[in-house]
C-alpha cells in the first residue's frame, strides 16, 4: 500500500490540476464563447445608415455597390414610410405604414408567409398588418395618401434585423425609387468599422451630417477587449495551476524515487539501464497524470452541468493535455536521480 | 581453467573520499572457481565487488569480461554486459515487494531482453531446484529469510551468468540457512562452471571456497 501512495498522490494532483484550470480558464472560454456568438449573431452585426437630410444618396445603383462589398453579408433599402389603407375601405378604414423596396430583393428582408413575392406595381403585407386592414387572404390593394395603388399578392413575416417591417407592408415601386435608409449586415463584427468607413466614402453625401451611421461597433470592440481579459485571465489562472502543481508532482515523484532507492539499486545491479530506468519512473507517472486528467475531465464536466457553464470540450482536453504534459515534465528531473543514483551506495555491506 | 573476468591496475576513490579505497589492485577469476573478497571493514570488499559487476568505474585500472575491456563502453554496454553475464546476490535478498516470487526470478530477464512467458519455465526450474517451487505465487513478504535468499539466488543465476556475484550472502542468515544457501551457492556454482565472488568476513564461507583474496 505504501508504494502506491504516491501514485495516488500524482493521480490526485493531475486531477485536481486538470478541474482547477479547465474550471477556471474553462468557464471564461465558456463566457467568451457565448459573447461571441452573440455578437455573430446577425442583429449585432448590422450598420443602420439613414438619410437624414433627403441627400438622396441611397440610390438603387449605391444599394448595389453596397452588396458588392466583400464585407458585407446582406444590404436592404427602403423609402420613407408612406401611409397606406386597404384600398377596398378608403380612408376611413385603419392605415399601416409601407416602405418602397429600392435596390433590394424582399426575399432578403422578410420571409413570405402566403402568396407571392411582388412584382413592380405590387405590394405583400405583414400577417399582423393584414390582419388591421382587414385583409382574410393576401389579396386586394393599397391605396397611398398620393393615390398610388399597389395589388396585394402576399403576406410576410419579418425577423431580426428587419423586424421594424412587422407592422406594415413592402411595395416595389414600378420606378426607382431613392432611400430613405438601410440596413447593412457585415460577415461579422470585426468588419463593422471598416465597413462603416467605406460607406461614408462610397455615399459621399453632400453634406456629412445628413449620413446617420449606427452600429453596436464600440460594444463589439468593448466585448471583444473584455473577452480577450477574460481569456487572458483564464490563461494565466491555468499557468499557476500548472506550475504549482507541477512541482507538486516534481517532489512526490522525488520523495517516492528517494524512498525507493534500494528497489532502484536494486534494478540497476540486476541490468536495467538508466535510460529505461528514467523511462520507468516518467511512465508510471504518465500512468497516474493521465488517469488522474481524465477523472478530472469528468469533475469538470459534472461541476459545469451542475452550474450550467460546460467549457468547451476541446478546450478542457486541452487542459487536460497540458497538465499531463507539465507533470510528465516535472518527473523527469526525478527519473533522472533515479537512474545517475549510485546504487552501490544503498546496497553494499560494510 | 578460463579466466572469465580479470581486473588490473584498480584504484577507486568514492566522490567524496579522500584517500582512495582500492589501490592497484589486480586479480583474475576463473570459471567454475569460488573465490572469496576478505579483509577488514573499509578495505573496500563490496567495491572490489560493485567494481567487477560494472556499478563503479575504476579511477584507473581496468576490468575485463570474458577478455573484453568494460573501461570505454557506455552505461547501456554495461547494464547489458551485467544483465547477460553477472548475477548479483546481496546481504538482503532484495525482492521487490510486489513482485510475487516467480517474478522475482524473472526479473533480470527482462532487463536481458526477453520476454516473460520466454523465460517463465526456466524461472520455474530453479524455484524447484532451490526447493522453493511452492512459494513461486507467494509475495516476498509471506516468506522465510531463508526462503527469500534461495529466491535470490534463483534470480542471481536466472539469465545463466557466467560470473555470480555475492555481497555477505549469509549475513542475515542464522547458521542453517547461511549452511544451506552457501552449499546451494557453491554448488551451482561448480555444477553450471560459473564464477562465483563472494565479498564476506565470514570464516565459515571463507573455508568453503578455493581462492581467498585478501584486501
Amino acid at each position: 500500500m505504501a508504494a502506491r501512495v504516491p501514485t495516488i498522490l500524482i493521480l490526485l494532483a493531475a486531477a485536481a490540476m486538470t478541474f482547477a484550470a479547465a474550471a477556471t480558464s474553462g468557464r471564461g472560454a465558456a463566457l467568451q464563447e457565448q459573447l461571441e456568438q452573440r455578437l455573430e449573431d446577425a442583429g449585432a452585426r448590422v450598420i443602420a445608415v439613414t438619410d437624414q437630410g433627403s441627400d438622396g444618396f441611397l440610390t438603387p445603383e449605391a444599394v448595389s455597390v453596397i452588396a458588392d462589398l466583400s464585407s458585407v453579408d446582406t444590404v436592404a433599402a427602403v423609402t420613407k414610410a408612406s401611409t397606406v389603407t386597404n384600398a377596398a375601405l378608403g380612408w376611413g378604414g385603419p392605415t399601416v405604414s409601407a416602405w418602397g423596396l429600392v435596390g433590394t430583393s424582399p426575399d432578403d428582408v422578410v420571409t413570405l408567409r402566403a402568396g407571392r413575392w411582388p412584382e413592380p406595381g405590387e405590394a405583400i403585407v405583414s400577417a399582423t398588418s393584414g390582419a388591421t386592414l382587414r385583409m382574410e387572404s393576401p389579396s386586394g390593394a393599397l391605396v397611398t395618401r398620393d393615390n398610388h395603388t399597389y395589388a396585394v399578392v402576399g403576406t410576410y413575416d419579418a425577423a431580426a434585423p428587419f423586424d421594424w417591417l412587422r407592422d406594415g407592408a413592402i411595395y416595389v415601386s414600378a420606378t426607382p425609387g431613392v432611400g430613405e435608409q438601410a440596413r447593412v449586415i457585415v460577415d461579422d463584427v470585426g468588419q463593422l468599422g471598416p465597413t462603416e468607413r467605406g460607406l461614408r466614402r462610397l455615399l459621399a453625401p453632400t453634406d456629412p451630417a445628413n449620413l446617420g451611421l449606427s452600429s453596436p461597433r464600440d460594444l463589439a470592440e468593448t466585448s471583444h477587449l473584455v473577452g480577450g481579459d477574460v481569456r487572458l485571465a483564464g490563461y494565466e489562472t491555468t499557468l499557476i495551476v500548472l506550475l504549482v502543481g507541477a512541482l507538486f508532482v516534481g517532489a512526490v515523484a522525488l520523495a517516492d524515487v528517494l524512498i525507493r532507492q534500494r528497489d532502484l539499486g536494486r534494478r540497476r545491479a540486476l541490468g536495467i539501464t538508466r535510460f529505461d530506468l528514467m523511462s520507468l519512473i516518467v511512465l508510471r507517472a504518465a500512468l497516474s497524470t493521465t488517469a488522474g486528467a481524465v477523472l478530472g475531465i469528468v469533475a469538470v464536466t459534472a461541476f459545469g452541468m451542475a452550474t450550467e457553464t460546460i467549457a468547451p470540450l476541446g478546450h478542457t482536453a486541452a487542459t487536460a493535455t497540458l497538465v499531463v504534459v507539465a507533470a510528465l515534465v516535472a518527473t523527469v528531473p526525478a527519473g533522472m536521480v533515479a537512474a545517475h543514483r549510485d546504487p552501490v551506495a544503498v546496497l553494499r555491506t560494510a | 581453467m578460463t579466466s572469465v573476468l580479470s581486473v588490473s591496475g584498480l584504484r577507486f576513490t568514492y566522490p567524496r573520499g579522500r584517500e582512495p579505497v582500492l589501490v592497484d589492485v589486480s586479480a583474475e577469476f576463473d570459471a567454475g572457481e569460488t573465490v572469496a573478497l576478505t579483509g577488514p571493514s573499509g578495505r573496500g570488499k563490496s567495491t572490489l565487488l560493485y567494481l567487477l559487476g560494472l556499478l563503479l568505474t575504476p579511477d584507473e585500472g581496468e576490468v575485463e569480461v570474458h577478455g573484453r575491456p568494460t573501461s570505454t563502453l557506455n552505461d547501456a554496454q554495461r547494464s547489458t554486459m551485467r544483465a547477460r553475464h553477472m548475477g548479483f546476490v546481496f546481504q538482503d535478498a532484495e525482492l521487490d515487494p510486489a513482485r510475487t516470487v516467480l517474478d522475482s526470478v524473472v526479473e533480470p530477464a527482462l532487463y536481458a531482453g526477453h520476454r516473460r512467458r520466454d523465460v517463465i519455465a526456466r524461472a520455474g526450474e530453479l524455484l524447484g531446484a532451490f526447493g522453493v517451487e511452492a512459494r513461486a505465487d507467494h509475495l516476498p513478504g509471506q516468506i522465510s529469510g531463508g526462503q527469500a535468499q534461495r529466491v535470490a539466488l534463483c534470480r542471481a543465476l536466472m539469465n545463466r551468468p557466467t560470473i555470480l556475484l555475492a555481497d555477505e550472502p549469509t549475513g542475515n542468515l542464522d547458521r542453517t540457512n547461511a549452511e544451506n544457501v552457501l552449499d546451494r551457492l557453491v554448488g551451482a556454482a561448480k555444477h553450471e562452471s560459473v564464477a562465483l565472488i563472494i565479498a564476506t568476513h565470514d570464516p565459515f564461507v571463507i573455508s568453503r571456497v578455493d581462492r581467498v583474496v585478501e584486501l
